[in-house]
């Protein structure tokens, strides 16, 4: 069972590194919500029978888990500058504009609550509503109507800058 | 910059991280065995950790009582306390580690079972509901035990000071039956004052140290809770 799940995990780990991304301000922090994540979805591990599809129970663990994660209370140099590593990517290989879109892009998620940041992100991964909503555990009326307001807190968050 | 924008700039960044956090199995494994508890597996071991300090304390003073006392006393000689005090103070003393020990237990039930309810969970409201049930038993344990200790400190605190007090009056031959009003109620203020100020002290400094652990996390919690259950408002 073991050997099984550490292959599903292995495989898509891209959902974790994903959320521990959006949900982190450092590379240790990242690293401690990896570790419980990893932590979780074994504890779930029996319970999932292939009803739903490995990506949605990974989410909706990996998000569960982010979104409940306790952070010890340690000195951070700025808590408001969104997790430097995993945006960092733009230095190397991309241009100054889209350098200063990135900048953007983590500040202003990181000005959002945890359910705000869960939503964002699979709608930025392209769910559907309808798949955002069984990840979370809302209605996708509600999805819809955060979505709008999240929409439009985001414009305005990027506007002020 | 428009949503859309924000959207390729994602797309861009959660490629180029997939080759560059991409992990092997092994690398997986090995964060794997390292796993570490989650808060609410933290507080279930804090509860046992507690459970064992309390029972290696109660053995620590019954020792002392039992063990440690006649041994020191057969050299020293007995205390200037009385009997009938000592035995009172025994008795207070065993029966707050009693209420302390069947408040641990009340609190490992509790938590047994809201662990039980929701420890394979995938829906987000279970699991918020059930981690701020565990930490508000938590927190309801730690200030009974808190107010137990403190009632037993002011207690304990009360029988040595008015033991104390005649104490000095014999060895003085002083008549206390002569004093006046007025230095009665400044003993009493100055007693008062002591004890409130130890207490606040006490109280101020556990209530200090479970709100800079857990508070904020609480709060977090609830607040999110709140969000989740915003569904149901009308005005939405």
């Amino acid at each position: 069972m073991k050997e099984a799940f550490l292959n599903i995990v292995t495989s898509n780990q891209g959902i974790i590194h994903k959320v521990c991304g959006m949900y982190c301000d450092t590379t240790e922090d990242r690293e401690d919500l990896f570790q419980e994540i990893l932590s979780q979805l074994w504890r779930s591990y029996p319970t999932f029978r292939n009803e739903s599809k490995i990506s949605t129970w990974m989410y909706q663990v990996s998000l569960n888990t982010a979104i409940t994660h306790f952070k010890k209370n340690k000195r951070r140099p700025d808590r408001n500058e969104f997790s430097k590593e995993f945006f960092q990517i733009a230095d190397d290989h991309y241009d100054d504009s889209f350098d200063e879109q990135v900048k953007l892009l983590h500040n202003a998620i990181a000005k959002l609550t945890g359910i705000e940041k869960s939503i964002v992100l699979l709608y930025l991964e392209d769910k559907k509503y309808e798949e955002v909503a069984e990840i979370i555990g809302i209605t996708q009326n509600y999805v819809r109507v955060k979505m709008n307001r999240i929409k439009g807190k985001l414009k305005k968050l990027m506007g002020e800058r | 910059m428009e949503l859309e924008e924000l959207k390729s700039a994602w797309d861009k960044i959660s490629s180029a991280n997939e080759k560059k956090l991409q992990l092997n199995e092994q690398e997986i494994q090995s964060l794997f065995e390292k796993r570490t508890l989650d808060i609410s597996e933290k507080i279930g071991r804090n509860i046992r950790i507690g459970m064992i300090i309390i029972l290696a304390w109660i053995c620590l003073w019954l020792s002392i009582d039992f063990i440690i006392n006649p041994i020191f006393e057969k050299y020293v000689g007995k205390t200037n306390l009385s009997d009938k005090l000592m035995d009172w103070t025994f008795a207070l003393e065993a029966f707050t580690y009693l209420l302390i020990i069947v408040t641990i237990v009340i609190l490992w039930i509790r938590y047994n079972r809201i662990e039980k309810q929701n420890i394979h969970s995938t829906d987000l409201k279970s699991k918020l509901t059930s981690m701020i049930q565990i930490l508000n038993s938590y927190k309801t344990m730690f200030y009974v035990v808190l107010i137990i200790i403190l009632f037993f400190i002011a207690v304990t605190f009360s029988s040595g000071f008015v033991a104390g007090f005649k104490d000095q009056a014999i060895k003085s031959e002083s008549d206390i039956s002569h004093y006046s009003f007025l230095v009665w109620i400044f003993i009493v203020v100055a007693f008062l004052l002591t004890l409130g100020a130890f207490i606040a002290v006490f109280y101020f400094l556990f209530n200090l140290f479970f709100n800079r652990l857990y508070g904020r996390y609480l709060k977090q919690l609830k607040s999110t809770l709140n969000e989740l259950d915003e569904v149901n408002s009308p005005h939405d």
